[in-house]
C-alpha cells in the first residue's frame, strides 16, 4: 500500500519501514537520511510528549521567529524541525497506554527498522525491548541511541548535545592560538551522531540482506563522537602529548590562517600544504622574492615565522574583498575558502547548480528551502519529497491502511486520547 | 561472530582523511578493504604526523595508524602503464570502490561507473572529494580550514570581534568520511537487491553544511546567528550557559533539565535558595551577584566534581575532556571502550574502538598495514597473478 505520495520505487531504500520513535535532534537526523533515500519512515510521537526538536534553534537567538513560523510547535515553518522530519509519515500514539502500546507492537511486525533515542531503560519499561522486538519481528534492525550507552557508571546520566560536544573532546581542540577551549556554533555532536546512525543502519541493513539476520545497534553519543577526534586520543596514548588549541594554524602546514578582507565581518581562510602551493601563494601575493626567501623555505620554517607571514597575507587581504581574494588565491592553485555565513553558504552558486538545495511550496502557502542531502546519486534520486508531517497528520493512513482499523476503530483511538491530531488543517 | 559486513570488499583509492575515514568504518565491520597506495611514499598521512615516539617513519605516523587501521594495503603507481588494467582487475573483484582521485586520474584510469559497470554492473563507486565532481568550484583545491570556511561552520564559530575559528581537528573530513560509508552502503543495499550499481557523488563542504539542519535554514530567512564565543546572553542564569574555569579546566554550566533549585543544590549555597532568584527575571536582576557566587564554587571545584554532582540532581554541567580524560573516564573504561592495538613499528597504544555497536560482532580493531604489507595476498592470491610478475613490477618501481 503506497503511503499518500506515493513511492518513488526505485528509490535506494524502496520497501523498507521505519519506525521513528526518536526525539529532539541525532535520531531523528538518521531517520531523515532514511527517508531522504525513499525508505518508508513513520515518526511516533505523542500529545503527551510532542517532538519540541524544533524548538532548540530559538535558544541563541536574539531576534524572534516571525510570526508565521510561531504555529503550534514550530513545525510548519520550514525551520528545525521541518528540516529533521520531512520525508516522515506522522504518527501519534500514546505508549503509555495499553491500545498505544498493542498498535505499536502491530506496526513492529511489519517494520524493518526502529530509530530510539530514549535514556537507557526506557524502551525495557514500556515493555519494548530489544528482546521482545525480535520476537515480534525476528529480522528487525533497532538503533538504540542512548547517550551514554547502557552500562558503564554514567548509564543514566542525562545527556544533551551541549554538554556532550566539551565531553567528547571537540572542544578541547577548538579554541585561539594557545587560549581557552571553544565550544562550536552549531552543537556538533548530535548531527555526526546522527549520521553515524544512519550508517549503522546502512551497515544493518547490507548484513540482512546477505544474512537474512536482524541486528541490535547501540550508539552511544559520547562514544561515537569521540571516534571523530581519535587521532588526539592516539597520540595522548602513544606519546602523551596533547596538541592543544592551534586557533586557524594547521600542526604541519604553513601559512594557515583566516584573514580579514575589505568590507565588514568579511574573512578569508587559506592554507598552504606543499612547495608549489607556497609559490603559488607567494605569486597570489606579488611577492616573488618570498618564494626564495630562506626562512620560508620549509614549512618548519614557515611555522616558525608563522606571525611575520600572517602580516604581510593581512595586509593584502585587507585590500580585498572576500570573493576576490579566494578565487585570485585558487588560480595560483592555494586552498582558499571565503567564510561563508550560513545564508550565502548554502545559496552558493556552486551548491545551487550541483542541486544542494530545493525549494517546495508548503501548505502554509509560502515556498521553503530544503536542504536536499549532502550527495548526488547516479541512478536513484534521493532528497526532499514532502514537507514535515504535523502530529498525527498521517494516523488514518497508518491505522487504517497499514493495520486495517475501521474508521470507527481509528475516531475512537482519537476521542479516548491514545491518539491525537493537530487541530490546523491542511 | 562475523562482522556484519564480512563478504563485501572495498578498493580504497583515497588518501588522507575524508575517503580513508569511510574506508576504515567499512573494515571495522568486517568489510575486506584493500587500500591501494603509492610506492615508496603511500598515503600522504603517512608523512603528516605527529609520529609515534617521536620517531619520524611512514609507519609511525599517528593519522595513518588510526585511519587504515584493519586495512589490506598493496602499493600501484597509478601513472605506469601497467595501471589501469591492474586497477579494473582490482574494482571488478570488489563491490564497492572508494577514491578521491584527481580528476585527470579519475578520467585516465577509467574508474567513473559508467566504464566499470560494463565488467560489473552491479559496482558502487563512492568519489569523496572537496567540492564533488560537477560545478564551479569541482576544480578548485581545498583543505580542512577552507571546507570549514564555505560551508558555513566557521562563520558561527569563534567570537565576534576575534573572528571565524575552525573546529579542531579535520571534523570535515571525518564527516564526509561518515557520510560518503552510508552513502556507498545505501548504494550497496539497492545494489545487491536489484543488481543495479550507481556513483556515488559526494562532498565534503555538502556533507559538513548538511550538519548545520534548520540553523542554516534560519539564515535564509534573515536570521543569521552571530558569533556568540563561549557565551550566551544569559548564560546558566536562564538554561545552559557556556564555558567557566574550574580548578583544573573548564566546564559548562546548565540547569537542564533538573531546573534552578537542583543547580543551586549541588552549588550548595544557601544564598542561591532565595526564593526571589526562583525566576529568571528573578536572577537576571541581580546576575552580577548570582554569577560572582557561582564563579567562586567552579573555581574551587574540579570538572568531575562539578559534573557529578550536577548529574546526581539530573542537570547536564558538561566538562571540556581532554584526551587524557577520556582515557582515563571510568565510565568509557568500564565499557571497554578503548582497544589496545600492537604494531609491529609503531609499538602499542590504546584507540578508540566502536563508534557503534553491533550486537555479538566485535569492532575490528586491527592494525594498520605496513605499506605494500600485502602485495601478494592482492596481486598473487586475489587476481591471480604470476609470483615472477609481480616480482618484476616490483622491481620496476609499479609495486
Amino acid at each position: 500500500m503506497a503511503p499518500p505520495w506515493g513511492t518513488a520505487d526505485r528509490s535506494l531504500l524502496a520497501g523498507i519501514r521505519v519506525l521513528d520513535l526518536s526525539q529532539i535532534r541525532a535520531g531523528p537526523k538518521t531517520a531523515r537520511w532514511l527517508a531522504d533515500a525513499g525508505a518508508e519512515v513513520i515518526k511516533i510521537e505523542s500529545l503527551k510528549r510532542p517532538d519540541r526538536g524544533g524548538m532548540w534553534i530559538r535558544l541563541d537567538l536574539s531576534k524572534p521567529v516571525p510570526e508565521e513560523a510561531q504555529r503550534e510547535w514550530n513545525r510548519t515553518a520550514g525551520l528545525g524541525f521541518d528540516q529533521l522530519h520531512r520525508n516522515k509519515l506522522g504518527l501519534s500514539l500514546d505508549l503509555t497506554t495499553e491500545r498505544g502500546k498493542e498498535l505499536l507492537e502491530r506496526l513492529v511486525r511489519i517494520s524493518d527498522v526502529l530509530v530510539e533515542n530514549f535514556s537507557a531503560g526506557v524502551m525495557e519499561r514500556l515493555g519494548f525491548g530489544y528482546n521482545r522486538l525480535r520476537a515480534l519481528r525476528p529480522e528487525i534492525i533497532v538503533l538504540s541511541m542512548p547517550a551514554f550507552g547502557t552500562t558503564g557508571p554514567y548509564r543514566d546520566h542525562v545527556g544533551f548535545g551541549w554538554g556532550l560536544e566539551h565531553q567528547s573532546g571537540i572542544t578541547a581542540l577548538t579554541g585561539y592560538l594557545g587560549d581557552a577551549p571553544m565550544r562550536t556554533g552549531t552543537i556538533t555532536p548530535d548531527p555526526l551522531n546522527g549520521v553515524h546512525g544512519a550508517a549503522a543502519v546502512a551497515a544493518a541493513l547490507v548484513q540482512r540482506r546477505l544474512t537474512g539476520r536482524g541486528q541490535f545497534i547501540e550508539l552511544a553519543h559520547w562514544e561515537s563522537t569521540v571516534a571523530l577526534i581519535g587521532e588526539a586520543v592516539l597520540e595522548q596514548s602513544f606519546n602523551g602529548t596533547f596538541a592543544g588549541r592551534l586557533g586557524n594554524r594547521h600542526r604541519v602546514h604553513a601559512p594557515q590562517g583566516c584573514y580579514r578582507c575589505a568590507g565588514g565581518d568579511e574573512w578569508v581562510a587559506l592554507t598552504v600544504t606543499s612547495g608549489d602551493e607556497w609559490a603559488g601563494l607567494c605569486r597570489a601575493l606579488g611577492r616573488l622574492e618570498l618564494a626564495s626567501d630562506a626562512r620560508f623555505a620549509t614549512a618548519a620554517e614557515r611555522r616558525a615565522h608563522h606571525d611575520e607571514l600572517d602580516a604581510i597575507i593581512g595586509a593584502w587581504m585587507a585590500g580585498r574583498g572576500k570573493h576576490e581574494a579566494m578565487e585570485a588565491l585558487q588560480q595560483h592553485g592555494v586552498p582558499a575558502g571565503a567564510v561563508l555565513d550560513n545564508a550565502e553558504a548554502l545559496t552558493q552558486e556552486h551548491f545551487r547548480a550541483r542541486g544542494f538545495f530545493q525549494t517546495l511550496p508548503h501548505p502554509d502557502g509560502v515556498e521553503f528551502p530544503y536542504m536536499n542531502g549532502p550527495w548526488r546519486f547516479s541512478r536513484t534520486p534521493v532528497g526532499v519529497r514532502e514537507p514535515a508531517p504535523l502530529l498525527g497528520e498521517d494516523n488514518e493512513y497508518v491505522l487504517g491502511e497499514l493495520l486495517g482499523l475501521s474508521a470507527g476503530e481509528i475516531a475512537e483511538l482519537e476521542s479516548s486520547g491514545v491518539t491525537a491530531r493537530l487541530s490546523t488543517p491542511r | 561472530m562475523a562482522g556484519p559486513l564480512e563478504g563485501v570488499r572495498v578498493l580504497e583509492l583515497a588518501q588522507g582523511t575524508a575517503g580513508p575515514y569511510a574506508g576504515r568504518l567499512f573494515a571495522g565491520l568486517g568489510a575486506d578493504v584493500v587500500k591501494v597506495e603509492p610506492p615508496g611514499t603511500g598515503d600522504v598521512s603517512r608523512a603528516r604526523g605527529p609520529f609515534a615516539g617521536g620517531r619520524e617513519h611512514r609507519e609511525t605516523s599517528i593519522p595513518h595508524l588510526y585511519l587504515n587501521a584493519a586495512k589490506r594495503s598493496a602499493t600501484l603507481d597509478l601513472t605506469a602503464a601497467e595501471a589501469p588494467s591492474l586497477v579494473r582487475e582490482l574494482a571488478g573483484s570488489a563491490h564497492v570502490v572508494l577514491e578521491d582521485l584527481p580528476a585527470a586520474d579519475r578520467g585516465r584510469l577509467a574508474l567513473s561507473y559508467e566504464s566499470l559497470a560494463g565488467a560489473r554492473p552491479s559496482i558502487v563507486v563512492a568519489s569523496v572529494t572537496h567540492f564533488g565532481l560537477s560545478g564551479r568550484l569541482a576544480g578548485h583545491r581545498g583543505a580542512e580550514v577552507v571546507d570549514q570556511a564555505l560551508s558555513g561552520h566557521m562563520a558561527i564559530t569563534g567570537e565576534a570581534e576575534r573572528g571565524p575559528l575552525q573546529i579542531g581537528g579535520d571534523l570535515a573530513q571525518y564527516v564526509a568520511g561518515q557520510t560518503a560509508f552510508t552513502g556507498a552502503l545505501f548504494a550497496l543495499y539497492h545494489a545487491l537487491g536489484t543488481g543495479e550499481g550507481q556513483q556515488v557523488d559526494c562532498s565534503v563542504v555538502e556533507s559538513f553544511a548538511d550538519i548545520l539542519d534548520g540553523e542554516a535554514i534560519l539564515a535564509l530567512n534573515g536570521m543569521p546567528r552571530p558569533r556568540l564565543g563561549n557565551h550566551t546572553a544569559d548564560g546558566f542564569l536562564r538554561g545552559r550557559g557556556g564555558l567557566y574555569e574550574c580548578a583544573d579546566g573548564w566546564v559548562a554550566l546548565g540547569q537542564t533539565p533538573g531546573g534552578w533549585e537542583a543547580f543551586a543544590e549541588a552549588v550548595g549555597d544557601e544564598r542561591l535558595l532565595d526564593p526571589a532568584l526562583a525566576t529568571p527575571g528573578g536572577r537576571a536582576a541581580r546576575k552580577a551577584e548570582v554569577e560572582s557566587i557561582v564563579e567562586q564554587w567552579v573555581a574551587r571545584h574540579t570538572k568531575l566534581e562539578i559534573y557529578l554532582g550536577s548529574q546526581t540532581r539530573r542537570n547536564v554541567c558538561g566538562f571540556v575532556a581532554t584526551p587524557a580524560d577520556l582515557l582515563a573516564s571510568e565510565h568509557l573504561r568500564a565499557r571497554e571502550y578503548f582497544v589496545s592495538v600492537e604494531h609491529p613499528v609503531a609499538g602499542r597504544a590504546e584507540s578508540p574502538g566502536a563508534p557503534f555497536r553491533f550486537a555479538g560482532a566485535p569492532w575490528v580493531a586491527g592494525r594498520a598495514p605496513l605499506l605494500g604489507e600485502h602485495n601478494r595476498a592482492v596481486y598473487v592470491e586475489l587476481l591471480g597473478m604470476a609470483p615472477a610478475e609481480l616480482e618484476r613490477l616490483q622491481s620496476a618501481g609499479v609495486m
